[in-house]
């Protein structure tokens, strides 16, 4: 379960390297709701920040459930829907959908290498729940510092090789030089 | 987006809100006693006799005070929690530190009525407050980068891919 900051590097650390394939240039305008879908699955720790401030319990408790719930494959099916529809004038909705969803199991795929969450993983397939249900590779405690400094020590790497090659291609931009300003 | 299909989509949360509370009071016995089992302390108590020793089980909970090996758990309006740490370091453990148990349950032992803590784990919670920052992304993404339209409550990229003649 890292935070918010780990899940969007880790998010654009895939799109860094799809947008390194020209092959991929199709899925650029999916690149930011591939983002998007990577913490959405953590939507409830705005509630959860609030609850533990005002010390509510049922707020608190709450959210663990959401988390239990939104940690599964059916939870990131059904919180990709809802920002679906926030996107009402979108073009192809299936594939702004799809790239939700993916994000999603992304988000699914690194937590699964945290512990110890209750039951000693998460829930993939719920509603089957439950310790006998839980699936965790047990790497990394929860949490912590660790995964945040690795993710960016990468990013910090990306970011030296585009400005090395002077072309951010997640976004788009080329650095040119005087001689090549001149002549565009 | 059809209207209704799109208020179906906004109110899809419910289903996720649904579940969580269903399952915030929710207990069935364990299916498999080989697997460590991960439950609450209020549930060991209300059910000593599924969990007992040999069943390994992972408990969680705050840290009131220490005694020696001993540790007294938050146990709520129940009193405190018990739990035997003989043979492990807890030159670490301070009050008030949220801790993860592994270990056996004796708690329906007239005798010792403990949690015999095999290993244990310190849990540092930062990911929520680091969340913040990125929470501050995000939304600089959705607000910045996909222009919300206070109009019709929607996210549009619709006005950038408009060609600037239109």
């Amino acid at each position: 379960m890292p935070d918010w900051l780990t899940h969007m590097g880790i998010a654009y650390l895939v799109i860094w390297s799809i947008s390194k394939i020209p092959k991929f240039e199709k899925l650029r305008p999916y690149f930011w709701l591939f983002v998007i879908g990577m913490v959405a699955p953590d939507i409830e720790r705005i509630i959860r920040l609030v609850a533990q401030e005002i010390g509510n319990a049922f707020f608190l408790e709450l959210t663990y459930a959401i988390t239990t719930v939104s940690h599964s494959i059916l939870g990131v099916a059904i919180v990709s829907l809802f920002i679906t529809s926030f996107f009402p004038h979108e073009k192809n909705l299936k594939r702004l959908y799809l790239a939700l969803f993916i994000g999603g199991i992304g988000h699914l795929l690194v937590d699964l290498i945290m512990w110890p969450w209750p039951g000693m993983g998460i829930n993939l397939f719920y509603p089957l729940a439950g310790s006998e249900f839980s699936f965790s590779f047990h790497l990394v405690w929860p949490g912590g510092f660790l995964p945040l400094i690795v993710v960016s020590c990468i990013l910090l790497a990306t970011v030296c090789i585009d400005l090395i090659q002077r072309n951010f291609t997640v976004f788009n931009f080329k650095f040119l030089s005087k001689t090549e300003r001149g002549i565009a | 987006m059809r209207k209704i299909i799109r208020v179906l989509f906004l109110l899809s949360p419910i289903i996720i809100l649904g579940f969580a509370l269903y399952e915030m009071d929710l207990w069935h016995p364990p299916l498999n006693s080989d697997v460590p089992q991960y439950i609450d302390i209020n549930v060991l108590r209300d059910h000593p006799d599924i969990y007992k020793a040999p069943m390994r089980v992972i408990i969680q909970g705050q840290v009131y005070n220490k005694t020696g090996d001993l540790l007294f758990l938050y146990g709520g309006d129940r009193g405190f929690f018990l739990v035997n740490c003989s043979g492990l370091d807890i030159s670490s453990v301070e009050p008030g530190m949220d801790l993860y148990f592994f270990g056996l349950s004796y708690i329906d032992d007239p005798l010792k009525g403990y949690f015999l803590a095999e290993n244990f784990w310190i849990q540092y919670s930062y990911s929520v407050y680091l969340s913040i920052p990125g929470a501050f992304l995000i939304l600089i993404i959705l607000f910045v980068g996909f222009k919300f339209n206070l109009k019709d409550f929607s996210f549009s990229r619709k006005r950038q891919e408009e060609p600037k003649d239109a």
